[in-house]
């Protein structure tokens, strides 16, 4: 059927510039993930290529962000602020030539804006169109063998927390520097995997230039700037509207870090967020001291935790990039935990991370109440290392290296209720998000043999929306010379619940559990142990907290909890006032008895 | 006469194709899906194609069969109650699995699939394994039949079996199956290093619980399906669809159902490589658009992609699959405004009820088929044949409330929705093209579903692929592709090994091993002899990496000379893939792999029937279409089209199904097999993948 009616036209082209902006968005977008992807898949580190501990990004040449392909939420936001500070302070941009590669693993660049500890290597991968410096195409990796002979160990100073590289071109012109190769590689404890996951990562980097350059080559400089800017602006737009529809104040938060005196504990960490129209300040003012421990928290690393705060809040569907970070201030006093001065130890600086992510939640629960979560499970490392354990089988030469187990990396327990949903079982937490490698994998990488990987029956905080179960890990030492170091900072300060729910299991560690020679271990967290072969390490990971009164849960959830053995009848009948018979069901007289009588 | 029949059970549509295995010929339809037992409109749709080529089910040869949809209402189903045996202490593996938000990292309201085999049915026994396959401790058989007296009182109906490193021994978890047989008969047994001896306890604890649970209803459906078929009188061979993209016999299917995952979207790439083979297009990307989603693929030298592992509906399985992309975004997506002002589209579609807004039965939201009325590009009576009227009012009062919002012009509104439509599908192509080094300048874009010829032409232009084809019958390529499948088994052993130090005596004795398996398969499917073909294949990697990639390895003895060249192909399918080579790094075998391949029939060409005169083609009509500006737009009958015609844009040609866009600047030619190719007159010119080739030389030197 012809048409005649011929609409009008006004306003096209301004729309059409609006459709171009959401192509070049997803084609950023897609790009990064790319360069996560290839990283992934040609990467030696079991941290890397099971545990996905690398996140890629793409920055102007201002250095604003502009797309990301995030794995690690916490590996974000800080990159632009180390951008700048090495533009600055190590390698301007007049210096930079094409082909060149920058790497640094080191904290204190600018401050303390760097990587957030000596185990983080970035590369920096200046993008040039022809002779004109357009961007920069970065991957931020987790890599195994850094952090010095005793990553985990007790440090007072970043000395002790192995090779430190400021922001050097490991690439000249697409020369790659061997000496320094070399130099780095003879400073880690696994150069061979080092060597193969710091050339994957300049090959995702370089993945991240080319694609760049062929959008620029498409749009022309000028549009894909224009389109940059505008996603940046529709993000920070998007962010503010956000904002302004949270009522205006100060809400507050605080918390001491590992009460029990472990690692320099106690140490507070208080948090005032800030809201005025759409704006939002988090203002880490009244926060203690630096310690002379490794838990101090590099700025760069407090920056990432508060913004992923924000952006855990906000609606999920705003692009990443710059703008959303634009309405946002953060306030650190110099010198404190979580702003660290040189030459402060900050290898586990994740304890504050998650702690701060919690705060936020915590903060601005009265404000925003659908949209927060119960406290998590906090950081979790339970880490062995052992000598002359051959476990590559077709690695090469192995023999005298020390090997690591567990992942060496984060493990899981229980996340918080949610308004709508229960808490999530068995996941890292909100901000690692740190991929588990199978059991099988860690065995043949590390000096352990797995007893148990199961859920944690009763260990998540009660609620109308229950927190997530905790684990229970177990593990034997085999090999020699045995390592063993220990971090779940949720033990005696247990995950909190929200609005009446109640509290997840703290954590419990237990060396040759059912022995004659069992014992606890007294601190959440604490320096390295040495093991004999043959002992076991039992590791009872936190729960999450619970969201609003636990009375308030269906009986009928509260029974397909115990069908599925997360807690027991007696729990069922203590803590959510829910009786059921002898074949599980709700007893409904016996339920609506025990709900009306029982002060809970 | 003989016939070939194929069979494709989609959510809402059941389509078929007959084809005469003499003339080459075809005929299509396309019935309604009968949810509560598809079986049903199988049988209907069987009994309209025959009649209408005036056949009778005795002369149908053989019947290829697709079957997605029940395997996806199996799963989201909780029908079947299955039981899980892994190793005491492990019991949670399915839930736990690997801990990870892949792509949802802000999103704290996230949530995971449930596992498909509850808590209460997930029983440990003691034994145990090291991952040198030596037992370190002795299976207690007490504890095995203590969980299958648990599992009987249950009513149990299938057994999932996962310990820890069966890829390296399985003694234990076969001598649990027989325990089970003998102490559950009539349960359904699932061994997970039988399914896939690989490495991950809960890829494989995984695969085994999906193979579990989709196993007794796939047995029951496809033994009530064939007893339906031979009562009507259908003595065919009958095979089915697997996610490999060949087929197997029914009687294969119910003992191994796990590989019918995923092979819906899988026969429609099938359907695109075949074409991309007459045409003699090496290099390919197939994009098929329905109305709800829109599945693309990546064809190389010819063939599809294959993957050693999928996902269904989030729950991994761990078997070689054709890779297919799938997009949420079909001529049914929805248009919207969100709270920053921008225009989106999908992922939320009108599905088939109220449908878009131009069907007139309650949709009011824009959807994308509403944006190709109102531009012009659809027809107000060409959708589903005529058999449904378009109304284009409707369409554009939609739209109007979006224009309100943005302040923009209708025409400008519906432009964007196409172009956003486009997008997705864009993206994922770029993930499988530019993301892996292939150019897709270099390649042709093959477009079907009901809905591919409206976006391919503007697609192909944003690709920079100069060449695009719509093969003949585009709304019914999946249903085709079901009758030019191979019938084909997989068998995988690990062999995890350094590639320098394999032994080769080992090595060709466990190739035999796999192929005499392999041929047995062929065998039982009544693959006769002659039609049979092997080939090997290993999975590789360097030391340390976790990701494989496959090489093909020679047939014959293999010699030292041929791991040489084995290592060879290594490193430069990884410098292909992914921009660098470690040329000194040990490389390590990881599994080993035979595919057996019984050839399928393959149809003669039809040429198109008739040739032009040298007479321009007459349209059938005219109307206005929007292209930037609205332009008085030619609309042919695709019947109409003759050899040697020559269509400049703008045009639209319809046809029963579906209807083909092309623009200012497109050419459309028929080629000899009565597919349109439509070439882009303005294509991006070619990237520059020189300029920084010192850095790559640089790379390969260390």
């Amino acid at each position: 059927m012809p048409t005649t009616n011929v609409p009008p036209h006004n306003g096209d082209r301004v729309y059409l510039d609006v459709i171009t902006v959401e192509v070049v968005r997803s084609a950023l977008e897609s790009l990064a993930e790319q360069m996560t992807d290839t990283m992934e898949r040609t990467s030696y580190s079991l941290l890397l290529k099971e545990g996905k501990d690398c996140s890629s990004s793409i920055f102007d040449v201002s250095g604003r962000l502009i797309a990301e392909g995030a794995n690690i939420p916490v590996h974000l936001n800080a990159l632009g602020p180390c951008l700048r500070a090495m533009l600055e302070e190590h390698i301007p941009a007049s210096a930079m030539k094409p082909g060149d590669v920058i790497l640094t693993n080191d904290p204190y660049v600018g401050g303390s804006v760097g990587a957030h500890h000596t185990s983080d290597f970035i590369v920096y991968y200046p993008i040039f169109l022809r002779d004109q410096l357009v961007g920069f195409s970065t991957i931020f990796a987790h890599l195994a063998g850094s952090g010095g002979n005793d990553p985990e160990g007790w440090h007072t100073t970043i000395f002790e927390e192995g090779l430190r590289i400021p922001p050097i071109k490991l690439f000249n012109e697409g020369v790659l520097d061997e000496q320094l190769f070399k130099l780095i590689l003879a400073n880690t404890n696994a150069p061979y995997e080092q060597r193969g996951d710091i050339l994957g990562q300049v090959a995702g980097a370089k993945v991240g230039s080319n694609g760049f350059l062929a959008l620029i080559e498409k749009y022309g400089l000028a549009v894909i700037d224009e389109a940059i800017d505008s996603q940046i602006d529709y993000a920070e737009r998007r962010t503010r509207a956000y904002i302004r529809q949270i009522a205006d104040g100060s809400y507050y938060a605080a918390t001491n870090l590992l009460e029990d005196g472990s690692m320099c504990g106690p140490v507070k960490l208080a948090l005032t967020v800030i809201v005025a129209d759409d704006e939002i300040t988090f203002d880490f003012t009244g926060t203690d001291d630096s310690v002379a421990g490794p838990i101090n928290c590099p700025m760069s690393a407090t920056i990432s935790a508060s913004l992923f705060g924000l952006l855990a809040l906000l609606p999920a569907d705003i692009p990443k990039n710059e703008g959303s970070a634009n309405p946002v201030h953060i306030v650190a006093p110099e010198g404190s935990l979580v702003n660290p001065r040189f030459p402060a130890a900050v290898y586990q600086r994740m304890a504050v991370t998650h702690q701060i992510v919690d705060l936020v939640f915590e903060a601005l629960a009265p404000a925003v109440p659908d949209a927060v979560v119960a406290n998590s499970c906090g950081m979790i490392y339970c880490v062995a290392s052992a000598i002359n354990h051959d476990t590559h089988p077709n690695g090469g030469d192995v023999s005298g290296r020390r090997s690591w187990g567990n992942g060496t990396g984060p493990s899981v327990g229980g996340l918080g209720a949610r308004s709508t949903l229960d808490g999530l079982n068995g996941m890292p937490g909100w901000i690692t998000n740190v991929a588990s490698p199978s059991v099988e994998s860690l065995e043949i990488e590390g000096p352990v043999r797995y007893l148990r990987k199961e859920l944690r029956p009763g260990s998540a905080g009660p609620g109308r929306n229950r927190g997530g179960l905790g684990v229970i890990l177990s593990w034997q030492a085999l090999g020699h010379d045995v390592k063993f170091s220990h971090t779940s900072q949720r033990s005696v300060n247990a995950p909190n619940g929200l609005f009446g729910g109640g509290q997840g299991l703290g954590s419990r560690w237990v060396i040759n559990e059912g022995d004659e020679n069992e014992h606890v271990l007294a601190n959440q967290a604490g320096p390295t142990l040495d093991l004999n072969y043959g002992d076991t390490v039992t590791f009872y990971a936190p729960g999450g907290g619970g969201y609003d009164d636990p009375w308030k849960r269906e009986p009928a959830r509260v029974a397909h909890d115990a069908m599925l053995g997360y807690i027991d009848a007696a729990a069922a009948r203590t803590q959510y006032g829910v009786a059921l018979d002898e074949n599980g069901a709700v007893d409904v007289a016996r339920t609506n008895e025990l709900r009306a009588s029982t002060d809970h | 006469m003989t016939y070939r029949l194929g069979i494709d059970t989609g959510g809402t549509h059941t389509d078929l194709v007959l084809l005469d295995e003499e003339s080459g010929k075809v005929w299509v339809d396309k019935v309604s899906s009968t949810p509560s037992d598809p079986v049903i409109g199988v049988l209907n749709g069987i009994t309209r194609v025959l009649d209408t080529a005036s056949a009778s089910p005795d002369d149908v040869s053989t019947v290829v069969y697709g079957t997605t949809v029940m395997v996806n209402r199996i799963i989201q189903g909780d029908a079947t109650i299955s039981g899980l045996i892994t190793t005491a202490g492990f019991t949670d593996v399915l839930e736990l699995g690997r801990s990870h938000r892949k792509g949802s990292i802000y999103n704290v309201q996230w949530e995971q699939p449930a596992p498909l085999i509850p808590r209460d049915l997930r029983l440990g026994v003691r034994e145990r394994i090291d991952f040198r396959g030596n037992i370190v401790q002795q299976l207690h058989e007490a504890d095995v039949h203590g969980a299958i007296a648990s599992f009987a009182e249950r009513g149990v109906e299938s057994v999932a079996i996962c310990l820890l490193h069966s890829y390296k021994n399985d003694v234990h978890e076969q001598r649990i199956a027989t325990l089970v047989s003998e102490s559950l008969p009539g349960a359904y047994i699932s061994v997970s290093s039988t399914l896939s001896p690989t490495i991950g306890e809960f890829e494989r604890a995984s695969t085994a619980s999906v193979d579990a649970f989709v196993k007794p209803r796939l047995a029951e459906h496809f033994k009530h399906l064939e007893e339906e078929l031979r009562r009507i009188g259908i003595n065919a061979v009958l095979l089915t669809m697997q996610g490999n993209g060949g087929s197997m016999s029914f009687e294969a299917a119910r003992q191994r159902p796990i590989r019918v995952t995923n092979s819906g979207p899988v026969a429609g790439v099938i359907a695109g490589a075949a074409i991309a083979k007459t045409l003699e297009m090496p290099a390919a990307i197939t994009l098929d658009m329905g109305g709800t989603s829109t599945d693309v693929a990546l064809l190389l030298d010819g063939a599809p992609i294959e993957v050693p592992s999928d996902a269904m509906q989030g729950h991994p399985v761990q078997q070689p699959t054709i890779e297919v992309d799938p997009i949420g975004a079909g001529g049914g997506s929805i248009a919207w405004v969100d709270d920053g002002g921008a225009l989106r589209v999908g992922p939320e579609s009108a599905g088939a009820h109220p449908g878009p807004a131009c069907y007139n039965e309650g949709g009011t939201r824009p959807t994308v088929t509403d944006a190709a009325l109102f531009l012009g590009y659809l027809g107000q009576s060409a959708f589903l044949g005529g058999r449904r009227t378009l109304d284009r009012l409707s369409a554009e009062r939609a739209i109007e409330t979006i224009s309100t919002v943005l302040g923009l012009s209708n025409s400008a509104v519906a432009n964007g929705i196409m172009a956003l439509a486009a997008a997705a599908s864009l993206r994922a192509i770029r993930r499988l093209t530019i993301a892996r080094g292939h150019d897709p300048r270099d390649m042709a874009l093959i477009a079907f579903g009901g809905a591919g010829g409206l976006i391919a032409a503007p697609l192909a232009h944003e690709l920079g692929t100069p060449r695009l084809v719509i093969p003949r019958n585009p709304g019914n390529s999946s249903a085709l592709g079901l009758l030019l499948t191979d019938q084909r088994h997989d068998v995988l052993a690990s062999f995890l090994t350094s590639l320098a130090e394999t032994d080769v005596s080992q090595l060709n004795q466990a190739f035999e091993t796999l192929e005499t398996g392999c041929t047995a398969q062929l065998a039982e499917d009544n693959v006769p002899e002659g039609a049979r073909k092997l080939s090997r294949l290993v999975e590789l990697r360097y030391v340390g990496q976790t990701f494989e990639l496959i090489v093909p390895c020679p047939s014959g003895e293999v010699t030292p000379a041929t791991l040489l060249q084995l290592r060879h192909e290594f490193h430069r399918l990884h410098r292909t893939r992914y921009g660098h080579a470690s040329l000194t790094d040990p490389v390590e075998l990881v599994n080993i792999r035979v595919t057996g391949i019984g050839s399928a029939f393959r149809p003669r060409a039809v040429p198109l029937a008739s040739a032009s005169d040298g007479s321009s083609p007459i349209p059938t009509t005219t109307r206005q279409a929007f292209f930037g500006s609205w332009l008085e737009t030619p609309v042919f009958a695709r019947d109409h089209i003759r050899k040697g015609d020559s269509i400049a844009g703008p045009a639209v040609i319809e046809e029963s199904g579906s209807t083909l866009v092309v623009p200012p600047r497109f050419l459309l030619e028929p080629a000899a097999d009565g597919s349109l190719v439509i070439y882009d007159l303005e294509p991006a010119l070619p990237s520059d993948h020189k300029s920084s080739d010192n850095f790559s030389s640089s790379l390969r030197s260390i």
